[in-house]
């Protein structure tokens, strides 16, 4: 393997990484209720009692500005042209609205012109304010023409119905401003760079510092629960896949030792129902069959916490677990190596090896188990992917706290800065493991190694 | 064409999965029917954990609320077919066009020429510009006419790129661009079957309210990747057959040749995928309901019985009766799968 085609591979996984944690980074973003605090887009909301909108948006802000979440999204925006003029104008924050919308459609001179009028005649009359800036906010969300004219004479008459003599200028910067429209080329979409402080960039620099963000369920750091879960599925899945390996591996041999006995028949016959049968109804018929026997959940040593490793994995639930995973897993392994077993038997070299006067019990170890090793790495990695899914099941189901058990809650509760780290942990998962296969078969297939 | 070899008298087996199929669509249409009358499974909590067989009303028990476990599990069948079976078919239908248009364009079927796809990218982003000004600046924003306008100049320009040809005497030197359809598919499909099926399809329903449309939607969405995969090896196989190509060279209009050509050759492995698929399909969406997960509160389901049953081992009833429906369902379909696999085997070109 040349060095040019190892730096080529870390390059394309560090670019597949790269491109998987934006993918889930836009993922985040559409997950809905993930822009304001907990609680605040369940229908009752209890969590803020009878609040009114202006004090719910203002927690809200609050909200978004604690949590970065009010900066621009990305390094560039598409704007309209107009748009962008309008950001020059930086109006205070209540008016910002309709000053954005005035420009946009009548021209940024003549709503320049009418919002300083504004901010001249304010200081002067401060209870006539609230009226006025209700009916402007209202004239903003109108997108109807006949309703926003409508509106405009019914501001333009309140304007008129005001006493003092400094009206007069701003109800003629009004009327300038609704009679003619901005021109289409403020309609033009343009691309603004947003800067550095953007949304994306931060995400992207705590991810590589290691900081998925916290939880905002108990507020804990997301990276901590994963760590704490992934110890309970690493035990899980380690100890399952080993007794599955083994029963497979002798089981496969002794298939194709023996092919045309009741046994084997019978043996296939249970593995391939075995394997119908969903995950869930064989967690659940292992726990019941443990639990009528009489088993008990509860671990029965007196465990100090200071036991360690073995200890923990000595318990029930995670003995009784492994055991399921197992049975997840070793009917499609058998069959396969099996399956790739019995093509190999066929082979040409085999019959020489029989001719030559090996018996098959040698031929079998010395001949078609290395060629039949081979796709079973390609087997291997995909029943470590699918493990996923079944450790998930069985976590449910023996109520243990792993990886499988967080994913569901957080999709429950929802808990969204715990689903992105996950999602971001499974695949990452997903592809150290395909990378690792593809280099452990150009290690071991002499064939693959020129590509 | 005379009846062969394996057109032999069904077996047993699948009799009964055929009556058990049956059965469970009726059962599916009769709990449809009486879902829209607005019945549901009443709960009388008095009656909780009746053993089964022992009174008449309750045949097959009680669970923990009370509510009669034969009636609750009639109701389910309907969740369990429009989970299997609708979203199914969609996907493979989705899926058989997608692979069939792959493996006939191949890398190298579509070619465009090098100017008219310069054209085509460049009316796409003065459309995508004049967007905002036809849809949004006042003097345009209510008018009809600028919206006909606007989309109705598309068809006969994408019409004049797209089929008249150009110049003859411009036809020597002129520069094409393949676009390699095959490779795009391929690469969509290993990103979509990245995770397995359980997982993506948790993820996915994380994005939107619990609804059956929903998860049906979604379950769509994840499950076209195989019948595209079959779709395409097939049709790869096909392309290379004498009578494929005379067929393309009599000038028989495309339609026609994959209706009479390609399909029955098709039909085959489609319809095992769909048997094999439905029935892992049943466990993933009953796996699905017993996480709690993508089926809204009140619609009857038999993962979420088994779940219940969780937490009350002593009342069997509530495990067994559930797993045995959901099994007697999934193995059903395995044995009409295997069927159609043996008799398509043997009808097939491809062998």
């Amino acid at each position: 393997m040349a060095l040019r085609n190892v730096a080529f591979q870390v390059l394309k996984f560090a670019f597949s990484l790269w491109l998987t944690a934006s993918i889930v980074f836009m993922m985040a973003r559409l997950l809905p209720a993930g822009h304001g605090p907990k609680g605040m887009n369940e229908i009752d909301q209890a969590t803020y009692g009878a609040a009114d909108a202006a004090s719910r948006s203002s927690l809200r802000a609050d909200y978004q500005r604690r949590t970065g979440l009010d900066k621009p999204l990305f390094y560039f925006k598409v704007k309209l042209q107009g748009q962008r003029l309008a950001d020059q104008l930086k109006p205070s924050a209540a008016d910002q609205p309709w000053v954005n919308k005035a420009v946009l459609r009548h021209g940024l001179p003549e709503a320049s012109r009418f919002y300083h009028v504004w901010q001249q005649w304010l200081p002067q009359a401060p209870g006539q304010k609230s009226p006025l800036l209700k009916k402007l906010l209202y004239w903003t969300s109108l997108d109807a023409s006949l309703d926003r004219k409508s509106l405009e004479k019914e501001i333009a008459s309140l304007l008129r119905a005001l006493p003092k003599a400094n009206a007069r200028p701003l109800l003629n910067a009004w009327q300038n401003l609704v009679a003619q429209p901005a021109p289409f080329l403020y309609y033009l979409p343009t691309l603004e760079w947003q800067g550095r402080d953007n949304i994306y960039h931060h995400w992207l620099t705590q991810l590589l510092h290691g900081n998925l963000g916290t939880s905002t369920q108990d507020y804990e750091l997301v990276t901590t629960k994963i760590k704490e879960s992934a110890a309970v599925t690493i035990a899980l899945g380690t100890l399952g896949l080993t007794a599955a390996l083994l029963v497979s591996f002798f089981a496969g041999l002794y298939f194709t030792k023996n092919p045309v006995s009741t046994f084997t028949f019978l043996l296939r016959q249970f593995l391939f129902v075995l394997d119908s049968i969903p995950a869930f109804l064989i967690a659940l018929s292992l726990l019941g069959v443990f639990l009528l026997v009489g088993g008990s959940v509860y671990p029965s040593l007196e465990t100090d916490g200071n036991n360690g490793l073995w200890a923990s994995m000595a318990s029930p639930s995670i003995l009784l677990g492994s055991l399921c995973v197992s049975l997840l897993i070793i009917p499609h392994l058998t069959l396969q190596f099996h399956q790739s077993l019995v093509s190999q038997t066929s082979a040409l070299y085999q019959r020489t090896a029989l001719a030559k006067g090996l018996t098959f019990q040698k031929t079998l170890l010395k001949h078609l188990l290395p060629n039949a090793l081979l796709p079973s790495i390609t087997l291997l990695s995909e029943v470590i992917i699918g493990l996923m899914a079944g450790i998930l099941v069985v976590e449910i189901t023996f109520s243990l706290p792993g990886i499988g058990s967080l994913l569901t809650q957080s999709i429950l509760t929802p808990d969204y800065p715990v689903l992105v780290g996950l999602t971001l942990t499974l695949l990452t998962f997903r592809l150290v493991v395909v990378g690792l296969t593809e280099l452990v078969y150009g290690w071991v297939d002499p064939r693959m190694r020129n590509n | 064409m005379g009846r062969s070899k394996t057109n032999s008298p069904m077996s047993l087996a699948e009799k009964a999965s055929l009556t058990w199929l049956l059965i469970f669509t009726v059962a599916a249409l009769l709990s449809q029917i009486l879902v829209l009358r607005g019945e549901q499974v009443v709960a009388i909590p008095e009656q909780a954990y009746l053993p089964p067989f022992t009174t008449f009303e309750h045949l097959l028990g009680t669970d923990g609320l009370g509510r009669d476990v034969l009636f609750y599990l009639f109701l389910s069948c309907r969740t369990a077919w429009l989970l299997a079976i609708p979203p199914l078919v969609l996907a493979s239908l989705i899926g058989v066009g997608l692979g069939t248009i792959a493996a006939i364009a191949g890398n190298h079927g579509w070619r465009i020429p090098l100017v008219r796809f310069f054209a085509l990218v460049l009316l796409l982003s003065v459309y995508g510009i004049l967007y905002p000004v036809t849809h949004f600046w006042p003097v345009f924003a209510e008018s009809a006419l600028i919206r006909w306008i606007y989309y109705g100049s598309s068809f006969p320009l994408l019409y004049l790129l797209l089929t008249k040809e150009g110049f003859p005497a411009n036809s020597g030197n002129r520069r094409y661009i393949t676009l390699a359809v095959d490779d795009w598919l391929q690469k969509i499909i290993n990103i979509w079957s990245a995770l397995p099926k359980l997982l993506l399809l948790l993820l996915l329903t994380a994005f939107t309210p619990f609804s059956l449309g929903t998860l049906l939607g979604w379950i769509c969405a994840t499950y076209w990747v195989l019948p595209a995969r079959i779709a395409r090896a097939n049709v790869l196989l096909l392309k290379k057959d004498s009578y494929y190509e005379s067929a393309l060279a009599l000038g028989i209009p495309f339609y026609r040749v994959f209706t009479n050509y390609l399909l029955p050759s098709l039909k085959g492995p489609i319809l095992t995928n769909f048997c094999f698929a439905a029935s892992g399909l049943l466990g993933v969406g009953s796996t699905l309901a017993y996480l709690g997960i993508g089926i809204p509160a009140d619609v009857p389901s038999w993962g979420k019985m088994l779940a219940n049953a969780r937490f009350s081992i002593e009342a069997w009833w509530l495990l067994a009766f559930p797993a045995t429906f959901l099994l007697a369902s999934i193995f059903s379909l395995q044995v009409l799968g295997n069927n159609i696999t043996v008799q398509s085997r043997h009808k097939s070109v491809t062998k």
